[in-house]
């Protein structure tokens, strides 16, 4: 079925509404252009004079050229270190054609304090790993790092999931099967070391690149020996001596271009689980995204008219279309691939997450991709939906969702609060990819829902003692609640802190899940085995 | 497949013989070149049994050998040009004839024709060096080396007549073919009529060229050439007793099938023709398409076609073609590829669908003369009829001179063509409508850019493509670049990509071009005019501008003839030191600049590729 859109680009709400969220699409573009200058001009000048290329140059001539860029996370950090500013956590990451093949890279940014790892920075890198384990992509990590950020020793070193992770992801990966290739163009120092090392063929570039488990300075302080950094570790002895690492460049490019032969002679062929479909274009233009969505959050917009700018040729086969209507269900296809989409259209009702809870076993069973758009206030509360058991119906729907093995893909392009936020596949029920459109909002509940809690709370207690609750007293005390959850559920603080996988401009949605999707199938799809659903 | 000499193959009566024998033909059709005018093969047909289809051993004799030719002409009271057609070969006597000849004299091959072995010598000092490389191209051409001198007649016409005889003593001729227009002593157009030739100079140009048949007793089809000077005087040069080359102008002004006349003849029906009821209609003109470098003395060139278009045949023309896509052209035979011939009302029409046929022929991959024969037949003189032996000596530096074409639309095309072009897919990924492979420079909230270099002419450009908005994974919406060449911004949207064909808006204006590509060879045809130039790939690969100095290399692919420096001598300018043959032509390799030779790498008889080092020289 083709959806037919009721929407009319010429009212004045769609205006109103373009402007608001062209304003926020601006934010983010700014945010994220002042990102990519990474540690400033005046870093990357430097760096050039060095003969080194800044980091995102690397990556464009690692990649096949004009091939896309999916880039992770680039608001990593942002706001998150009070002093220091950490622009993308100090590592570009992504995916990305190399050789025709989709790998993911990444790739420290030496202008930022030298690449070090902050807390975040290795969170961002180890993302970036299970991004490449789950979709089976060859890693390529350019290495230029001083290893961790001192100061915060503490938050890098010890946990499960700190720097060791790194080089157990590296040794897993190759378990697998999927190629580790590391190319040092600068420092590559003490627990960095292991990079290169655990990789299964390394490339350094020659008077550029070092790597040693201590440094000149670690080895004057331990043994007295005086050695400059050439000597102890540079390409000349570890491509001709240690045979630490395998291949001699003599500059960036050149390490880069010895990059993409390697990536060359992998002869994993890329095996679909599918038919796929010629692609066609969504019938209504995706810039009308930004009039769809209301600038007030709390009105309420129907999602097939976001799912008609997003699917291929703007078809979607609803499933259980006159049942549980505030969960829309469907069958479409994505830039030819098939995919089932679940969207929130209201709030959810014992029968909508009855729908959800089947229609993702049918695509389990089917081996369909999940995509999951949401908007979500919640479950209904109230006596009758507890007595009807809304509970039982919303665990159901997340068993579905946290065993379901398809690749799962998720977008906020709202609200994502409380419960909604797991039957809707959130971060903690490993979709593949998230990410968050700039007008979402992200938390246990709203802002106004948590104020309004709290006040009734106050409002209580003071009621127990004989006492009321001015008008005055009750803005007040929600006042700093709201601005709490504005700021604490924003989508730059949850992309800062690496619980989604990047804000993007709701007109890229299309894009950036049919790459997300292609970069999915490089692996098998499983098996899904469920759990057992509370009847 | 392999290839061989000629003299292992084409060259090789016998076994033609033999596997006609076998086959049970009849006849043997020599066609133009090899044995066509030889005698002992039309003798060994004879005395096989077998129908030569061509004049009698005793008329290829009469009038192979060229001073054998001019004695029975000059018997016959046929004009000829002063010269020495005799049997003593010294230098020292040669030397002497041509100074009683007059300097500019011509050496040619006794035996020879199609201008191998042929040298025209201005001074004296010249002389034994030149005849030294004819007697040893027409050695190898022809397996004689006896040459022959003679007046070189300045700026005439090359005007020649078609005859035909049978075998019952009738001789008829159909009218003349100008074949001024020459380059290296070949002909390169032909037309016929000839312009400005008066009825009765055709009629007494004609009666004389059936005389000479008819003196000889030949029978088939033959050509008489003369040269016919600015008063219309004419002196008989030499007599082809074959079908030639340009044989088509004469068939599409007669309307006639030469070769199917020649069958009738050998058949042994009479002409079906008198003289005077012959007539000729309209104006035909043929150009030759040529494998070579015209930027470079016409030498030879070798490659692979890559591409081929050719115009729309209709009544007004005719293509005889021997190339398809994919063929290699070697070194091996002649490099004529194709020839083009349009027929016409008047001569001006003629030339007006050469040149629209010329816009739609392209041949991609070799070197060849398309262009240069489109410049040539736009130039004033050639339209205004002013031709003559030495016309393109004359304009060659009109011929030569580059277009000045606005460089930056194919810079444009080229660019684009290889961002369209880049991304690909590894081989047998079952995703074959990945997103990923959209050439679209997709960044997430970020511009994308890239820069391609190009060498174009002798210079080197550099083309900065900026992505403006991406396809949005439809693969149907246009997709925007602004690309940026020195100074100049310019604002692209592509329309459509077809195969070899690019259709983009620059600016304002619809540009329309057809792209090949060959590794890093591009070929850009833009309004029917091809422009070469090469991607340089900036980041991967240094590119290194080969040093000319101190070496020598072989211009072309072919054989080192003789070798006349050795190691330890001192050269001065323009000495000749090595001379080749490619394509059954001699070239000489000059010094380029005095010194003293290092190292000579080869001897006569090796075989040597493009660009091989020949000698290195301090």
């Amino acid at each position: 079925m083709i959806i037919t859109s009721k929407l009319n680009p010429r009212s004045a709400d769609f205006k109103q509404n373009s402007l608001a969220m062209q304003a926020l699409v601006d934010d983010l573009q700014d945010k994220i252009q002042t990102i990519a200058l990474g540690g400033g001009a005046a870093a990357l000048e430097k760096m050039r004079t060095k003969g080194k290329l800044p980091v995102r140059e690397r990556i464009d001539a690692l990649l096949d050229p004009g091939s896309p860029f999916l880039e992770l996370s680039a608001l990593a950090a942002y706001g998150v270190y009070d002093e220091i500013d950490v622009p993308a956590a100090g590592i570009v990451t992504g995916i990305g054609l190399v050789s025709g093949h989709e790998c993911m890279i990444i790739a420290n940014d030496p202008s930022v304090k030298g690449g070090t790892y902050f807390p975040l920075t290795v969170k961002k890198h180890l993302r970036a790993q299970e991004i490449a384990e789950q979709n089976h992509l060859p890693c390529i990590y350019l290495v230029d790092s001083g290893g961790a950020f001192l100061p915060l020793q503490e938050e890098v070193f010890p946990d499960k999931l700190h720097f060791g992770r790194i080089f157990y992801n590296q040794a897993r990966m190759s378990a697998l099967g999927i190629p580790q290739i590391a190319v040092v163009m600068g420092s590559c120092t003490a627990g960095g070391a292991y990079v290169p090392a655990m990789a299964d063929e390394s490339i350094m570039v020659k008077n550029q690149a070092t790597i040693f488990l201590a440094g000149p300075p670690l080895v004057k302080a331990a043994t007295g020996e005086i050695v400059t950094a050439e000597e102890l570790g540079g390409a000349d002895v570890h491509c001709k001596i240690s045979g630490v690492a395998d291949h001699y460049a003599n500059d960036d490019p050149h390490a880069l271009q010895i990059a993409r032969s390697i990536v060359q002679h992998y002869p994993k062929i890329k095996k679909l689980p599918f038919t796929v479909q010629a692609p066609k274009a969504p019938r209504y233009a995706s810039e009308e995204l930004y009039g769809l969505i209301p600038s007030d959050k709390k009105k309420p917009f129907d999602v097939r008219e976001v799912i008609a700018r997003i699917v291929d040729d703007s078809a979607l086969d609803e499933f259980k279309q006159l049942y549980g209507a505030t969960l829309i269900c469907g069958f479409a296809h994505l830039n030819g691939y098939p995919v089932g989409i679940v969207a929130n259209n209201g709030i959810l009702f014992g029968e909508s997450a009855d729908k959800g809870t089947q229609f993702i076993q049918i695509c389990c069973q089917r081996k369909i991709p999940l995509i999951f758009l949401q908007n979500i206030n919640g479950f209904m509360v109230g006596k009758k939906y507890e007595t009807q058991g809304i509970a039982k119906a919303g665990a159901k729907m997340v068993t579905a969702v946290s065993c379901a093995a398809v690749p799962k893909f998720t977008v906020i392009i709202g609200g994502s609060f409380g419960a909604g936020n797991y039957g809707m596949c959130g971060r903690a029920f490993n979709p593949r990819f998230l990410w968050m459109w700039p007008n979402a909002r992200i938390s246990v509940m709203g802002g106004e829902q948590a104020a309004n809690v709290l006040a009734q709370v106050k409002r209580d207690q003071l009621e127990a003692k004989g006492m009321s609750l001015s008008d005055e007293e009750e803005s007040a005390l929600k006042k700093p609640i709201v601005e709490q959850y504005e700021t604490t559920g924003h989508p730059y603080y949850a992309s800062a802190r690496l619980w989604d996988d990047g804000v993007i401009d709701p007109k890229d949605t299309r894009r950036v899940l049919a790459l997300a999707l292609s970069a999915a199938l490089n692996a098998p799809l499983e098996d899904t085995h469920f759990g057992v659903f509370r009847m | 497949m392999r290839f061989i000499l000629s003299v292992d193959s084409y060259l090789c009566g016998d076994k033609i013989i033999a596997i006609a024998k076998k086959t049970g033909a009849e006849a043997i059709h020599p066609g133009y070149g090899f044995l066509s005018e030889n005698a002992g093969f039309a003798a060994a047909c004879e005395k096989a049994k077998i129908i030569f289809i061509g004049p009698t051993p005793a008329a290829i004799l009469a009038m192979g050998s060229k001073s054998q030719a001019k004695e029975i002409m000059t018997k016959a009271k046929v004009p000829c040009t002063p010269g020495y057609h005799g049997e003593r070969q010294d230098i020292d006597f040669l030397l002497q004839e041509a100074k009683k000849i007059g300097f500019p004299v011509l050496i040619k091959a006794a035996m020879g024709g199609g201008g191998k072995g042929m040298r025209r010598v201005d001074e004296a000092k010249h002389f034994k060096e030149a005849l030294e490389s004819a007697q040893r191209e027409a050695l190898s051409s022809f397996g004689d080396k006896r040459v022959l001198l003679e007046k070189y007649v300045l700026h005439p016409r090359h005007i020649e007549i078609q005859v035909m005889a049978d075998n019952h003593n009738n001789a008829i001729y159909l009218f003349e073919r100008d074949c001024s227009i020459q380059r290296r002593h070949q002909k390169i157009i032909e037309e016929a009529p000839g312009l400005g030739i008066s009825n009765n100079l055709r009629r007494k140009m004609g009666e004389t060229a059936v005389t000479a048949a008819k003196t000889i007793g030949y029978r088939g089809a033959g050509t008489i050439e003369f040269l016919l000077d600015s008063n219309n005087q004419f002196y008989f040069m030499e007599m082809n007793t074959r079908l030639q080359v340009e044989h088509p102008v004469t068939e599409m002004i007669t309307g006639f099938d030469l070769v199917a006349w020649q069958l009738r003849i050998a058949y042994g029906e009479p002409l079906a023709y008198q003289q005077k009821n012959l007539k000729w209609h309209g104006h035909a003109i043929e150009v030759r398409l040529y494998a070579e470098d015209t930027q470079n003395d016409f030498l030879p060139a070798t490659g692979t076609i890559h591409y081929l278009s050719s115009p729309t045949i209709n009544k007004h023309i005719r293509i005889d073609s021997g190339i398809q896509e994919k063929d290699n052209i070697n070194s091996y035979y002649d490099p004529m590829m194709a020839k083009l011939i349009v027929h016409a009302e008047t001569r001006l029409d003629a030339i007006t669908e050469l040149k629209n046929a010329l816009q739609e022929l392209h041949v991609i991959g070799v070197k060849n003369n398309r262009a240069f024969l489109q410049k040539l037949i736009a130039l004033d003189d050639f339209i205004d009829g002013k031709i003559n032996t030495s016309f393109i000596e004359e304009h060659a530096i009109v011929l030569k001179a580059v277009m000045n074409t606005d460089r930056d639309p194919i810079l444009c095309a080229a660019a684009l063509y290889l961002i369209l072009d880049s991304s690909q897919n590894t081989a047998g990924s079952e995703d074959v409508f990945s997103p990923w492979t959209e050439p679209d420079g997709f960044r997430l909230q970020l511009p994308y850019q890239r820069c391609l270099h190009f060498k174009y002419g002798d210079e080197n450009y550099a083309v900065t493509v900026m992505y403006r908005g991406y396809s949005g994974g439809s693969r149907t919406a246009p997709t925007a670049y602004t690309l940026q060449i020195k100074d100049k911004a310019y604002s692209i949207n592509i329309h459509e990509k077809t195969g070899p064909s690019l259709r983009f808006a620059m600016n304002d204006s619809i540009q329309t071009m057809q792209i090949i590509q060959y590794y890093q060879q591009l070929w850009i045809i833009c309004d029917g005019i091809e422009y070469a130039l090469q991607s340089i790939e900036s980041l991967h690969t240094d590119y290194v501008e080969h040093e000319q100095r101190g070496h020598l290399t072989a211009p072309m692919p072919g054989a080192i003839v003789a070798v006349h420096v050795k190691a330890g001598d001192t050269v001065q300018k323009d000495d000749c030191l090595v001379v080749m043959e490619a394509m059954k032509m001699e070239h000489s390799i000059y010094a380029p600049q005095a010194g003293i030779v290092r190292e000579v790498f080869y001897t006569a008889g090796d075989r040597v590729d493009e660009g091989a080092e020949l000698l290195a020289f301090d």
